[in-house]
């Protein structure tokens, strides 16, 4: 075996990819060849170090809780209904409705549109909220932000009451003033681009 | 529910590494948690049709993908894109002519977290990714391969060559700082 033919099964050799015989003929190239055997170190070294002390990026606290529960967000129009009516009496209620007609005239498309715009509007860490319901401090706060007047909404008859507000799109954060229930619920209100209410 | 939970169950394990992936290949945090969050529910979709022999693998892949796809879509690091990696000539970066007993292997042990991610980030993400699915995560050849969709010999020659740069970068730094 030559240097050339060795160079090129160093590395699977030390990782462990070549079959018993190449193996065998690489092996017995390297106790001979000083110049091989030293890219074989160099190898091994640049592996151990690399475990050893490069940098592991672990996820932040409740990252992985989050990404997979939204999975479970996204699985349940499938098989809790209500959650889907809510959604859409919800975005209905909002003159400014848009489920995405333009590119989903589906209405199972459009329906499954909105959960995910939800599901992302819940996860995005970046996005900017107003963490108020007093229309005071949001209306200022969305001026010159958006396009269009911030629509004020009453929920209060559906048991819901706002709780922030959300620039992108246009985004109220619901939260259910009945004390059972065992969690927020959050709700989504999209304004698509081609409406003109 | 219990296709949730063979979903979750399967693919929770690995989350530390999909994580450890994004961040490699996306450079900021927000950045690597877009990704994922678009991640988990692609892989959330097709779960059910793939079935994957190897949850692990397929996840990594997923990752991969949703990387490179916001990298396109922020048009980030255009050159990058550009350039075909394993079209540059293959002289270009490699180490010969290295003298035996040579003080490299005693750098390279010596190189510290800070110098390797320097090092590592250097990289073209193409390399930088077959080297820390090869030596960070233990995948096997055949498992990057299905990972970065490319053929088997694609990954020896971009790993034969990120080992090259690496071991460049690194042994070449060090010289510098000790001269």
């Amino acid at each position: 075996m030559t240097c050339n033919e060795a160079s090129r099964l160093i590395g699977p050799f030390v990782d462990d990819e070549l079959d018993v015989r190449s193996a065998v003929d690489v092996e017995g190239h390297l106790a001979r060849c000083a110049a091989c055997a030293q890219e074989k170190s160099e190898i091994t070294a640049l592996r151990d170090t690399v475990r050893e002390r490069l940098p592991r990026f672990d996820p932040p606290d409740g990252l992985e809780d989050r990404l997979f529960r939204a999975t479970r967000v996204v699985a349940l129009p499938k098989r809790r209904i209500p959650w889907r009516g809510a959604a859409l009496v919800a975005a209905a209620a909002c003159a400014t409705l848009v489920a995405a007609s333009t590119l989903h005239p589906a209405r199972d498309a459009a329906v499954e549109e909105i959960v995910d715009a939800h599901v992302r509007s819940l996860q995005a860490q970046h996005l900017t909220d107003v963490a108020s319901s007093d229309q005071h401090t949001v209306k200022p706060w969305f001026q010159g932000r958006i396009d269009f007047a911030v629509p004020r909404r009453d929920f209060s008859l559906r048991g819901y009451r706002i709780a922030t507000w959300t620039q992108d799109g246009l985004r109220y954060r619901l939260v259910s003033d009945v004390p059972a229930s065992e969690s927020d619920e959050l709700i989504s209100l999209l304004r698509g681009a081609d409406s003109s209410r | 529910m219990s296709s949730g939970y063979g979903f979750e169950g399967a693919l929770r394990p690995h989350f530390a590494a999909a994580h450890n992936l994004a961040r490699w290949l996306t450079r900021t945090q927000a950045d690597a948690e877009d990704a994922l969050q678009e991640s988990v529910l692609r892989a959330f979709r097709s779960w059910q049709a793939a079935r994957p022999s190897s949850p692990r693998a397929w996840l990594l892949r997923i990752v991969r993908n949703c990387c490179y796809d916001l990298r396109k879509e922020r048009d980030r690091d255009p050159v990058e894109g550009a350039v075909d990696v394993d079209a540059i000539a293959e002289g270009s970066n490699a180490v010969v002519g290295l003298p035996a007993d040579g003080p490299e292997v005693r750098l390279l042990r010596m190189a510290d977290g800070e110098a390797l991610q320097h090092a590592l980030f250097a990289l073209a993400p193409e390399f930088r990714e077959v080297f820390l699915l090869r030596e960070i995560e233990g995948l096997s050849y055949k498992e990057i391969a299905d990972v970065a969709g490319v053929p088997i010999g694609t990954v020896m020659s971009r790993l034969s060559r990120a080992r090259a740069q690496l071991r460049t970068l690194l042994a070449g730094e060090r010289r510098k700082e000790t001269a």
